[in-house]
């Protein structure tokens, strides 16, 4: 044949412009414009930021005392004066609601925040050390994780008692489990790469390489943990306190006046159905926010 | 090449994608004679893979629009309805594909898949049909086929993989066998096996072939006739070994030159990129890099096609002609 | 697969032991004595001394735990200080099947309704077919089983009087009533898994159909009705076991809330009552049994995954 005896393969180019366009972005910016490119995202992250701003500034926009009553006014449908009606003690739902918002935020972000942090350690120590270390620390939360997170919570109460501080420590427990599996994974996948190995041989200590140079690289998974645990915790506390297990009345909490107005769902539907509306408006929320979050991050969603 | 297999007529595909609708071929014309293997040479990006998905029907639409003639058996594909084509897929013509690892299915037993054409096709039971799959894994020389037909895809090496591969595709001994880069994905030890038995399989079962690969040495080895791919457009058009040894469009002499040769000075990469799918040139698609020293207004502003059938080497350069007229 | 049975029962036996260590000493941070509890007015000197030699709290708490972990083997889990009935009979005679029957029938309501239209969001996608239903996916993805449960008494039982709202019925004496029963509280507790399995189905099924053994598939003359049911649906299951598996631990979270919404005496009812009236023995046995419960449909996730998918079962 011809006098091509050398293999030869003509050069690859790529077809694609977005491809090409993407590859020169750098990968934070990229990250922003996947999440903004989600409208589902958006809105989340639009509801997410309503909500932090309801729960900061309750005390000052919400009309009335979440616990004054008024027998008086009772049973009120939604009014001019009381927009969202008001429940069986007279108390005006709209400031209530306002108030609950900002129990679930406090209980959300600091269980998951606590968790987070105890998790993570655990994660990074398991991960980085490995062998005996590794085997009883991920034993432990196996355990911990295989009482499911509300049943653990329900233990933990059982034995702590009521309150909020005690709501946010039984939940912080259940889900350093999530956190400690999903960073010790994590730590594993990156542990034989050469930066890594360097960092060692150059003599930086177990905290240095574990903070230095393992966490950042881990960091964007646990960020999604964040993200998509804050709507579980935040689902978690209103639905103990719906059982009677998490703050006592009369606390302005979303699953405590659910469960007050089920008594009277017939005669006056909205003392549960309000809190009930704003919870699923704080769920859906949360739940794109993180979704989007997931994608944006996850570069394995890229194509989609 | 007395009787046609396969004639392709002013073939032209593009998708509307978000950014606007991408023109990927344009009025690609060809056809393949009886027992002929035909090469589709181009770099990566020029629309080689959406040919091969053409030809059998493979471009959903939407968003794929595709106009102009495939005419097999006197039956024009791109018209045909989908259960038409069905019948015609696998059996008439079928395809070779280039990763062996994805165009197999994880979940199924590979016998299972290599039997899946002759149940459609010949209409036999599975029991039937796994006879005939032992047969054709001896045949493309995969080892103890009787066991390995229970086997999963995961439980193969690459090459054994293309084998079953192949081995699907030449199932039924179609008419036409499209060979999408069939060896692109493998090592380069494994490449030459693959492909001897291709060019084995083809001249017993005297099947055409549409081969389609952006590798010279290879094209060479398996084809009679090329055709050169550049942008979507057939810049080039003859026998295998008059084309490299003559290349008459600039495009294929500067992919020539590119190719590293034992004892050759330096190579000469074309100046220049591909252009984009999406961006229109209205004129030559190669002009912006052609070399030829005088380029006039023909060039950038219209768009020359292949010389006439009559003859047998063929280049879509206006330069090129005005020297040969 | 053997091998890998008695690897995964060598970590299943760990497992049991850690949760029962757990459950031995958390319990034993409760508040108050235990002696003090069970004895109530009956309390004196003598007869505290004696059940406390009784319940074994004078010796090491090694010996305590060791105690306490052969009488549960052996199903000897004390008595309910309410009820006087015994704790083994309260929870697996008459709490654990209204939890189990309650479960199953909200998985029978979730993939009836969220397969088909995961798979009908997937062939239509970025169609108003596939945004409703993803828009109603993430919806009751995200809707409280408690509140669900109060919308659905309020709609359905209340105002259109078309179901029972509270009770359980055993479908043993009263079949028909069984499922009229059972209709609000699947759904409740159904919807939140279906919301999940639905789209986790549309988005699984829109990648595999992207997958180049699709295309091989349709090339070898599949039609496109096989091509869907039966080369892609096999690979959309393997994702959709693996977080129904996950997501387990919200199915039995749902189970509680729903129990009590409907007043249904299941497990999750059992222990929310026992934590209020401070009866930690019923405490400590329910959660070890939901534990191990767990463990064990967790087993039992994990050996339909392998068995789904061929790659994992050499390894």
């Amino acid at each position: 044949m011809t006098t091509l005896n050398v293999s030869a393969t003509l050069p690859e180019t790529p077809a694609d412009t977005q491809a090409t366009s993407e590859r020169r972005l750098s990968p934070s910016r990229l990250m922003v414009l996947r999440f903004c490119a989600n409208r589902g995202a958006v809105a989340g992250l639009i509801i997410v930021l309503l909500f932090i701003a309801v729960s900061l500034l309750a005390p000052v926009i919400a009309p009335y005392d979440p616990l004054k009553q008024d027998y008086m006014a009772a049973f009120q449908g939604p009014s001019w004066a009381h927009w969202l009606g008001t429940d069986s003690f007279g108390r005006d739902m709209l400031t209530r609601i306002l108030y609950g918002a900002r129990i679930s935020f406090v209980v959300g972000f600091a269980s998951v925040s606590i968790a987070m942090v105890i998790g993570v350690a655990i994660g990074l120590a398991a991960g980085y050390y490995g062998g005996l270390v590794e085997a009883v620390l991920m034993r432990i939360v196996d355990g911990l994780l295989s009482f499911t997170p509300l049943v653990l919570a329900i233990a933990l109460i059982a034995v702590l008692g009521l309150g909020l501080q005690n709501v946010i420590l039984a939940l912080a427990a259940t889900f350093a489990g999530m956190f400690a599996r999903v960073t010790r994974g994590d730590v594993l996948n990156i542990k034989g790469e050469p930066y890594v190995e360097a960092a060692q041989l150059l003599g930086v200590g177990g905290a240095g390489v574990m903070f230095r140079h393992l966490l950042p690289n881990v960091l964007s998974p646990i960020i999604v943990q964040f993200g998509l645990n804050l709507a579980v915790a935040i689902l978690l506390e209103s639905g103990l306190s719906f059982l009677g297990l998490g703050v006592p009345p009369p606390e302005p909490d979303l699953g405590l006046m659910i469960a007050e107005g089920r008594g009277f769902i017939v005669m006056a539907p909205w003392i549960s159905g309000f809190p009930g509306l704003a919870l699923v408006i704080i769920i859906v929320g949360l739940n794109l926010f993180g979704d989007g979050l997931r994608d944006a991050l996850d570069p394995k969603a890229q194509i989609s | 090449m007395s009787n046609t297999v396969l004639e392709v007529d002013r073939l032209n595909v593009g998708f509307d994608t978000a950014a606007g609708y991408v023109n990927v071929l344009r009025d690609v014309s060809f056809t393949v004679g009886e027992q002929e293997t035909l090469g589709i040479l181009g770099e990566s990006g020029v629309g080689k893979s959406v040919l091969a998905d053409t030809l059998l029907g493979l471009i959903p639409s939407p968003p794929g629009r595709i106009t102009g003639r495939i005419i097999y058996r006197g039956r024009d594909l791109n018209t045909l309805p989908d259960a038409e084509l069905t019948k015609i897929r696998g059996k008439d013509i079928a395809m070779i594909f280039q990763d062996p690892t994805s165009a197999l299915n994880p979940v199924f037993r590979v016998g299972m898949q290599v039997a899946e054409p002759l149940e459609i096709h010949e209409n036999i039971s599975l029991r039937n049909a796994l006879t005939k799959v032992v047969d054709l894994f001896r045949r493309v020389g995969i080892p103890a086929p009787e066991t390995r037909i229970a086997s999963y895809p995961h439980q193969f090496s690459g090459g054994m993989r293309q084998r079953v591969v192949i081995s699907m595709g030449v199932a039924c001994q179609p008419r036409l066998l499209v060979a999408d880069e069939p060896t692109s994905s493998l090592d380069v030890t494994i490449q030459a096996q693959i492909l001897e038995l291709i060019r084995d399989l083809v001249r017993e079962l005297r099947t055409s072939v549409v081969y389609i690969s952006n590798d010279l040495a290879v094209i060479s080895h398996m084809c009679q006739r090329v055709l050169i791919l550049y942008a979507g457009q057939v810049v080039e058009e003859g026998p295998v070994d008059v084309v490299f040894r003559e290349p008459k469009h600039p495009y294929t002499r500067g992919l020539l030159g590119s190719v590293p040769r034992l004892g050759a000075r330096r190579l000469d990469p074309i100046p220049g990129q591909l252009p984009t799918l999406s961006e229109y040139l209205p004129g030559c698609r190669f002009h912006p890099r052609c070399p030829l020293p005088q380029k006039d207004q023909g060039c950038v502003q219209s768009h020359p096609l292949l010389e006439p059938e009559t003859a047998a080497h063929r280049a879509a350069c206006w330069k090129v002609q005005a020297r040969v007229g | 697969m053997l091998q890998f049975a008695f690897k995964r029962l060598q970590h299943t036996l760990i497992l049991l032991f850690i949760i029962s260590v757990f459950v031995f000493f958390i319990m034993k941070l409760a508040p108050g004595d235990p002696v003090t509890v069970m004895l109530g007015s009956d309390y004196n000197p003598e007869s505290y001394a004696r059940l406390r030699t009784e319940l074994g709290l004078d010796r090491s708490i090694f010996i305590q735990y060791g105690i306490w972990i052969s009488r549960f083997v052996t199903g000897d889990w004390g008595y309910s200080y309410i009820s006087g009935a015994k704790v083994s009979k309260l929870i697996l005679q008459d709490a654990l099947p209204v939890t189990l029957f309650l479960s199953l029938w909200s998985l029978v309501f979730a993939l009836v309704l969220a397969l088909p239209s995961g798979i009908l969001a997937a062939l239509k996608r970025n169609t108003w077919v596939d945004y409703t239903g993803m828009g109603l996916a993430i919806f009751f993805n995200s809707f409280p089983s408690f509140y669900l449960g109060i919308v659905l008494i309020w709609i359905f039982g209340v105002s259109l009087g078309w179901f029972p709202t509270m009770g359980y019925v055993s479908p043993w004496s009263d079949p028909v009533g069984s499922i009229t029963h059972m209709m609000l509280p699947a759904f409740t507790l159904g919807a939140w898994y279906a919301g999940l399995i639905a789209r986790i189905t549309r988005s699984s099924l829109v990648d595999v159909l992207n997958q180049p053994f699709i295309k091989v598939a349709k090339a070898k003359g599949v039609d496109s009705r096989a091509v869907v049911y039966k080369h892609a649906l096999r690979n959309v299951l393997i994702p959709v076991v693996t977080i129904v598996g996950l997501q387990l631990g919200g199915m039995l979270r749902g189970a509680v809330m729903t129990e009590t919404v409907f007043a249904l005496p299941g497990i999750g009812r059992l222990v929310t009552i026992a934590v209020l009236n401070r009866e930690y023995q019923l405490v400590q046995a329910s959660v070890m049994v939901i534990a191990i419960m767990f463990i064990f449909i967790n087993l039992g996730v994990d050996m339909l995954y392998r068995f789904l998918n061929p790659r994992m079962r050499a390894a």
